[in-house]
């Protein structure tokens, strides 16, 4: 028992010296979301007020979150790379959409959302 | 902002105070507004011209309801205006006015919500944080106007942005490490814009394009008919039309007076009743829809390692 219980000291040592620095990194949760953008196209519609006040509450809580009309680019008349992935996902939907992402992973999207609550909601 | 609340009488269709004025205008005198035809505005904007979208028409009978979402979200046009200019007492009036609606569009873009607008002598700290950027007025008058005074029309300085884009401006609410920059105004300034001495363009930064580029307006929607430029408010874009000497950026629609705010450049919210609204856009209106687009609202020039 005795010779087991510092077995297992010893392999967490081993384990912790392997980590270099020896402080273990707590994996990051791939589904965390840290974006919120609603894809949208002008001519179908503008972004409804109450969806604007979700994403700018959004932001200042620290998410990149922002509406992004589809067909506006970048100096060099490309889609904005920090846009590629959102909107790729939301036309798969059809717009309007939102899309929740964490990192370059979609966690989920929601077509045509109307109120503050379902962007809140959506990007928990 | 409460829209449904009424509106001080003294402070729409106020003239201007001729101690703020060169020659008696702002900068748009009748020669040149004469010239801003909607057909010639719609020419000047290239590709970016757009008609107005019909479903963006919002019936006469809802359009209260919509105010009253403005009010509540704070999502009028002003509501994405962080600063005021003041240009006294230069001939810029339609580069502050165009200004007006590509910095309201950018900070749309960015979706960060300034629930009071523009303050006099303030300066927001989200503006900084989240990347509002501060584009220069002399940038595009120096070209529209290389003799300094008389002015410019509308259909002048929005060709310049559209074909070339602004540069940004001296002061700015962060550093964004941008290699070009030029004095916002040869007038007053303020907190929030520099001020300095007549420039050519021959004489803008060498490479200046460069820059200009990053701040040009993508898409704008045209109409001559107020209903339409109504609803454009109510959707919470920011216009620009010219009228008595004076080219200004109405961003709110108070639906007590039926009277359109705008922010004007001496620092201060204006309003233009509906007869005036009426004849002025009949002249021709537009709206900046969407701006340049970096891939870093933070890093616009691609200059920092954020």
């Amino acid at each position: 028992m005795k010779d087991s219980f510092w077995d297992l000291v010893l392999a967490g040592l081993a384990l912790l010296l392997l980590f270099g620095d020896g402080i273990p990194q707590l994996p990051i949760s791939p589904t965390k979301p840290d974006a919120a953008i609603y894809v949208y196209e002008k001519d179908d519609g503008s972004v409804p007020p109450a969806v604007a006040a979700a994403l700018d509450k959004l932001k200042r809580q620290g998410m990149a979150a922002e509406p992004f009309e589809e067909d506006t680019p970048d100096e060099g008349g490309a889609v904005p790379e920090q846009y590629i992935i959102a909107l790729e996902a939301a036309r798969k939907e059809g717009l309007p959409c939102l899309v929740i992402a964490a990192g370059e992973h979609v966690v989920r999207t929601v077509k045509d959302p109307r109120t503050e609550e379902a962007v809140l909601e959506a990007a928990k | 902002m409460d829209t449904f609340q009424r509106i001080n009488p003294a402070l729409i269709d106020q003239p201007l105070d001729p101690s703020l004025l060169t020659r008696g205008h702002s900068g748009y005198p009748e020669e040149l507004q004469a010239k801003d035809t909607l057909d010639a505005l719609k020419a000047a904007a290239g590709e970016a011209t757009r008609d107005f979208p019909s479903r963006l028409w919002i019936e006469e009978k809802d359009r209260a309801d919509r105010a009253r979402d403005n009010d509540k979200y704070h999502t009028w046009g002003i509501n994405y205006v962080d600063r005021f200019t003041n240009q006294t007492p230069t001939h810029e009036c339609t580069c502050h006015a165009l200004r007006t609606c590509a910095e309201a569009c950018r900070n749309k873009q960015i979706g960060i919500i300034y629930p009071k607008g523009p303050v006099r002598d303030f300066r927001y700290e989200e503006s900084g944080k989240y990347g509002s950027v501060w584009l220069s007025p002399l940038s595009v008058y120096a070209e529209a106007n290389p003799g300094q005074w008389g002015g410019a029309g509308c259909v002048q300085v929005l060709n310049i942005a559209c074909r070339r884009g602004f540069l940004p401006e001296k002061i700015q609410p962060r550093d964004y490490k941008f290699k070009h920059q030029l004095q916002g105004t040869t007038g007053k300034g303020g907190l929030n814009q520099s001020s300095g001495s007549w420039v050519r363009l021959g004489n803008f930064p060498e490479g200046w394009e460069e820059t200009g580029k990053l701040f040009k307006p993508q898409e704008v929607i045209f109409t001559d008919n107020w209903e339409e430029a109504l609803c454009l408010l109510l959707h919470g874009y920011v216009l620009e039309y010219g009228r008595s000497g004076h080219a200004i950026p109405p961003a709110i629609w108070n639906m007590a007076d039926m009277a359109a705010g705008y922010v004007d450049s001496y620092d201060t919210v204006r309003w233009d009743s509906l007869s005036t609204f009426k004849r002025a856009v009949s002249m021709g209106a537009f709206a900046i829809a969407s701006m340049t687009t970096p891939d870093n609202w933070l890093d616009p020039a691609g200059t920092l390692a954020v």
